[in-house]
This record gives C-alpha cells, structure tokens and sequence, in this order.
C-alpha cells in the first residue's frame, strides 16, 4: 500500500466523487429508504390500520438516521449507494405486493 | 432526585478527574493516591448507577427526562469551574456526597 | 486489509466532518431561528403573562370560560367555531381563535369579563409559531422547518462521528486560545446536551410528521384522509349546522361533567362549534399538565341541550406512543425544574449552532485571509446570530409601547420585530466585524435594558419580575460580552497558529 492511499487526500476529484456519493446516499437516500420502510410497514403491520400507520412512521424516523451512519460508513461510495438502492428496492418491493390495506 | 443529582455529579467529576489535563486542577493534592487509576471504572459505574436510580423515582418517564436536562447542568458546573473557579467543582463533590447519602436515607 | 479499513474509516470521518460543516451552513440560521424562539417557547405562557401585565393573580377556569363564552355569544354573529384554551396554573386569561362575520380573531379574552384586553398581543404565541412556522405562509414555513430539523439530525450524526475524541473531549475547554477555545466550546455545547439535543430533534421532526413523513399514511389510507382523521380521532364529533337558531346550554355543568370524566384533572382546552346554533357540539379536553402524553381524552357534548353525544379515553397503545413522544416535545406536562431543564438544553442548542456558525469562519481565517463568500458569511453570522435576538426584544419593547388603541396591534408588534431584526441585519451586513459585533451586541444589551425598564418593573406578579430579571442578567452577560471584546481589541491581536482540522 503506498503512502498516498493511507492518507486520503482532502482535495482531488476521488475524495469529492467519494465525499459527493455518501452524501446522496446518506441524505436523499436515506429518507427514501425510510419513507419506503414507512410505506412498506404501514401495509403489513398486524395491527388496526390507523395504528400501523403511526408505528411505521415512528420507525421511520429511526431507519433515516441509521442509513445515514450505515452510508458513511460503508466500505466504499459506490457500496453506500448500492446498499442503498437495495433497501429501497426491497421495501418498495414488500409495500407493493402487500398493497393497500381495505 | 437527590440521589440521581448526587450520582451523576460524583460520576461526571470522576470522568472529567480521569483525564490527565484536568487532574492537578480537580484533584490538587490529592492526584497522587492511588484511587486515581480506578477513576474511568469508577466514574462509568456512578454514570450507570445514576440512570438505574430513575427507577426509584414516583414516574420514572418524568425522572428520564429531568436526567437528560441534568446531565447538562451538572456537566457545565463541572466543565466552566474547572476552567474559571476550580474551587466550585471541588466543593461540589462534598455537596453531592451529601445529596446521594440524604437520598439513600429518605 | 486493517489498513484499508481505517483508510476508509478515515476518508468517511472526513466526509462527515464536510457534511456537518455545510449543513450547518446551509440551514444555520433557520436552525438558529428555531432552536432560539422554541427556546422561548418554552415559557410561552409566562412570556404571554409579561407582555399582558394587566391581569395579574391566579384565574379560575369554569369562571374564566363561562365568561368567555358569554361575551362571545354575545359579541359574535355567524360564527363556525371558538377555540378557547382555560387558564391554568401558568396562563391567567383565555386564549380565544374564533370567527365572526367571516373575519378570523385570535385574542386574548379577561377571565371576568370575557371581553378582550386592551394590549391586543400574540404575546408566547409569537414564539411558538415562529418556532415552527417562521413567518412563512403555511405548509412553506413548516417545510422549511421539517427539512431544517432533518438535516440537524444528520449535523449531529456527522458531528458526532466526526469528532476524534468523542468522550474525552466533553470536558475539555481552553480558554482565550482562538479556534481552540470555539472549537471546545462548540464540542461542550454539543456533547454535554447530547441526549436532549437527539430527542428534541427527533421529537420535533415527529410533530410535523404529517407533513415531512406522510408516506404511511398515504401507504396505508391512499388519498381517503377523512377515513384517516376518523381512525385517528374517535372521539371526534361531526354535526353540521343546521342554521337554526338556538342559544348555548348553560357550559359551567358541562365543564364539571367533563371534569368528572378527565379523571378529576381540570379542562385545558374548550372548542364550541357552530355556536348559537341547533346543531352546536362543545368538545372539552384535559388540562396537559396531567401526563406525558398529549390529548389523553375528549367529551363531546350537544351544545344547545347540554348532553353528552360522546365522551372517549385514548388506550390505544400506538397513538399514546406517538401522543407521549409529541408531549415530549410540547413539554406541557413538564414541572417547573423541568421546564428550566428544557430551557438549558435549548439555549445550550441554539449556542451549538451559533459556535458553530462563528468556528467557520474562525477556522478558516486563521488559516488564510478570507475569501469574499466567507466574508460575506462572517457579516452575516454578525447580523443573524444578533439580529434574531434584537427583533425579539423590538418584539418585547414595542408590546409595551405601541398605543392600546391602535388597530391591528398585534399584527403591528410582529411587524417592529421583523423589521428591526431586518434593519440589524442590514447593519451587520454594512459594518466590518470587528464593530459589527460589538456595536450590535451592545445595541441588544440596550434593548433588554429598555424592555425591563418600561414594564411594571416591581410589580407584584412573580412572572413579571422573573421576566424582568431575565431581561437584565442576559444585558448584563452581553454587556460583558461587549467589553470582553473591546478590551481584547485594544490589548493584543490573535495569534495566528496553525490550523486543526475539526
């Protein structure tokens, strides 16, 4: 490992491009995650409708903050934002098929 | 509420006596005993002691919250009287020694 | 492959530390705006008190809101609604919103008498809304207010994360060392509060949950929100207007009859819809002192006969957790140490933001001269982080001064606020730093001074000389503040030292 790598550099197009991509991920990202959880959890949780409705909210509060630790702390910018997809694909998916609630 | 003042004033002391830059200041002549070493563990213990005390409280969501806000105040008498009048925090370990035992008493 | 870890780890504290710098410059002074009026808001009654010092001593609320609903049975016409919350322990007088041909009133209305006071003023309400609403148009200042909170709570994620020596440095502060001393400031600010600052944000952001996390509720009720408002509330009455008319029944046994039903706590908040009517409904709720949670119950009555359509007890474990954590917030259950507990942590909130706000700039200009854009940012951090507090104390001055006849007063009120706020904020702009702060600094100590001086200084309320004392130890600490300044200038420059990253 040279001695460039161990240090990262504070300028440079790799740290902007890293700094940028954990941003996106762990911002815009992560309240998407938590307004797909929020969806997903409002479909499926077995409780009266109105009171699903407000447990899903609350726990999205505390899934934003989390993605947004889990984005800069991944291994890599790109992983942030793959990890990030992936959540948000998978709820989606959960909300989607469980459908609105009669 | 005496107690939980007493302990998490006792536990802040000890975190902040723990630390090199702040010893001669809080402690004075007294840095050189050997309870110094035993300062972190002892400090974290009071810190764990001080939130297991809220379950005494009558509503311990009201104690939770009366916690958080005395963490603060009790932190800032720690921290501005180190900097401007060491005597103030050192006076105050015999004021909350006094406290957690009244505390225990009642 | 540790190595690369930490690398990694490295390059992500950097980031964050990036992150936290630009949010805080991004939205600081709305942060700032916020955290200082919910500051305030705090003691929204007891501010309420001091800037209407004709009704002093303890009221008692059947009385106060018979009276209220007598005078305006008497003095509205068409009305769809009175809104009246009862005084209590802290408030004296009852805070009406109610119509009246087609024109909407919020007042203040005399517990004996039931007519609204001379001092026309929102009074603590002129916090509490700026606190979340900004002056801004509804939903855009509750928007601002939700993406401003979301993004503190990602500044303190990334401040804490950023931060090296996370609990060694809590008890660190050096003073007169420059950079150091703001940056450990800072630290202490943060750090020590740490747990008030994370619940009042996330309690904050829950409040307006129905604008900035509705997806729940769209995922789960679609467009239908009345099937939503319904489940929320259903304790709720709904009766239209049937445009007969027909006076109200007798409120006194219906207040005493809700009473019975709150447990024995006393009534908070009384709402009367479509008064003088046949189809009126009175809806009571409990006073918010009782408990944590928010809105435990509600009684329903028929208003023209008297008899309860409805009486309903909240027990449903999920919306009394959403009710404690929006409590939480409201801190309306709080006792008095606790109040003030609320008000530490807050203003230790509102001087994070405002440290952190002057550490950019001291950062930046130990290391270089500044460029234009932070130039511009220093003179405006002189005219926001001093300019709010001067518009509040405008705010406060002209509650004493405007005349009481004066049409739209309260409105006029708002206005001196916001104009001397704007006015100070010209002058930060205009006046180099270096007199910028001290001029304005002393312009507020002034102005405490003046606010404390033209009320009923010595008067017998205990609120009022509370708030008086108030006014003159923060002129007092400014005026320190000042001279510190002055003197510094006049001994020594600062140290140019090499910089440390945060």
């Amino acid at each position: 490992m040279t001695k460039a790598a161990a240090r990262p550099l504070r300028s440079g197009w790799r740290y902007r491009a890293n700094v940028a991509l954990r941003t996106l991920a762990g911002t815009l990202g992560a309240y998407g995650v938590a307004a797909l959880a929020a969806a997903a959890l409002a479909r499926t949780l077995p409780m009266a409708r109105v009171e699903a409705v407000t447990i899903a909210t609350l726990i999205a509060y505390l899934v934003a903050p989390a993605v947004t630790i889990w984005a800069f702390l991944a291994r890599g910018p790109w992983r942030a934002l793959a990890g990030v997809a992936l959540a948000a694909l998978l709820l989606g998916g959960i909300g989607w098929m469980a459908g609105q609630p009669a | 509420m005496m107690l939980t003042i007493g302990l998490l004033y006792l536990s802040l002391f000890a975190l902040a006596a723990r630390m090199q830059r702040h010893r001669p200041v809080l402690l004075a002549t007294w840095q050189k005993r050997p309870f110094v070493a035993h300062l972190e563990l002892a400090g974290w213990t009071l810190f764990g002691l001080s939130l297991l005390s809220l379950w005494l409280w009558q509503d311990s969501g009201m104690a939770l919250v009366a916690w958080v806000g005395l963490l603060p105040l009790l932190g800032g008498v720690v921290l501005l009287g180190m900097t401007y009048r060491p005597a103030i925090p050192r006076a105050g370990v015999p004021v909350a020694a006094l406290l957690l035992i009244t505390g225990l008493l009642a | 492959m540790s190595g690369a870890s930490t690398m990694v780890r490295d390059g992500a504290r950097q980031a964050m530390a990036w992150l936290h710098g630009w949010t805080g410059l991004l939205l600081g002074h709305i942060l700032f705006i916020m955290c200082l009026a919910g500051t305030l808001s705090v003691f929204k009654p007891e501010i309420s008190r001091w800037m209407r010092p004709e009704i002093s001593g303890p009221a008692d609320p059947v009385r106060a809101i018979t009276a209220a609903t007598s005078w305006l049975s008497a003095n509205t016409t068409g009305s769809t609604g009175w809104y009246l919350s009862a005084p209590d322990g802290r408030s004296n007088l009852v805070e009406a919103a109610y119509d009246s041909g087609g024109e909407y009133f919020s007042r203040a209305l005399n517990p004996l008498t039931g007519a609204p006071l001379a001092r026309d003023s929102l009074g603590g309400e002129f916090f509490y809304r700026l606190h979340f609403e900004l002056e801004l148009p509804y939903p855009w200042g509750r928007l601002l207010a939700s993406l401003a909170a979301m993004l503190m709570l990602v500044a303190i994620i990334t401040g804490i994360i950023a931060h090296k020596r996370f609990f060694k440095d809590i008890f660190t502060f050096r003073r007169a060392k420059g950079q150091r001393s703001w940056l450990d400031g800072h630290n202490a600010l943060g750090v020590l509060s740490l747990p008030f600052h994370v619940m009042i944000t996330f309690t904050g952001l829950l409040t307006l949950a129905s604008l900035n996390m509705p997806w729940a509720m769209t995922a789960g009720y679609g467009q239908d929100l009345m099937a939503l408002y319904s489940d929320l509330t259903p304790g709720a009455v709904t009766k239209a207007a049937t445009g007969t008319k027909a006076p109200l029944a007798p409120i006194a046994p219906m207040l005493a009859q809700a009473q019975r039903h709150f447990a024995g706590a006393p009534v908070g908040r009384v709402y009367i819809f479509n008064p003088g009517d046949s189809g009126a409904v009175v809806t009571i709720y409990p006073v918010e002192t009782a408990s944590i949670g928010y809105l435990p119950a509600e009684i329903s009555f028929d208003g023209s006969t008297g008899t309860v359509l409805k009486a309903w007890t909240e027990q449903r474990p999920a919306i009394r957790t959403y009710q404690t954590i929006y409590g939480l917030h409201m801190a309306h259950f709080a006792p008095l140490l606790t109040r003030w507990l609320y008000f530490l942590g807050g203003a230790m909130l509102t001087l994070a933001i405002a440290s952190g706000m002057v550490l950019w700039i001291v950062k930046r200009r130990e290391r270089a001269p500044l460029s234009i854009g932070n130039r511009l940012l220093e003179r405006l951090n002189v005219g926001g982080l001093v300019g709010v507090p001067i518009g509040i104390a405008a705010f406060l001055i002209a509650n004493r001064l405007l005349p009481l006849s004066m049409t739209a007063r309260a409105e006029a009120e708002v206005s001196v606020a916001l104009w001397s706020a704007g006015a100070a904020l010209l002058l930060g702009l205009g006046l180099t730093p270096k007199l910028g702060w001290p001029f304005l600094l002393g312009l507020l100590s002034l102005l405490c001074v003046l606010a404390a001086l033209l009320g009923p200084i010595w008067a017998s309320d205990i609120m009022l000389v509370t708030g008086n004392a108030m006014l003159l130890t923060a002129a007092i600490a400014l005026g320190f503040l000042v001279w510190k300044q002055l003197r510094r200038r006049s001994t020594h420059t600062p140290v140019r030292r090499k910089a440390v990253p945060a």
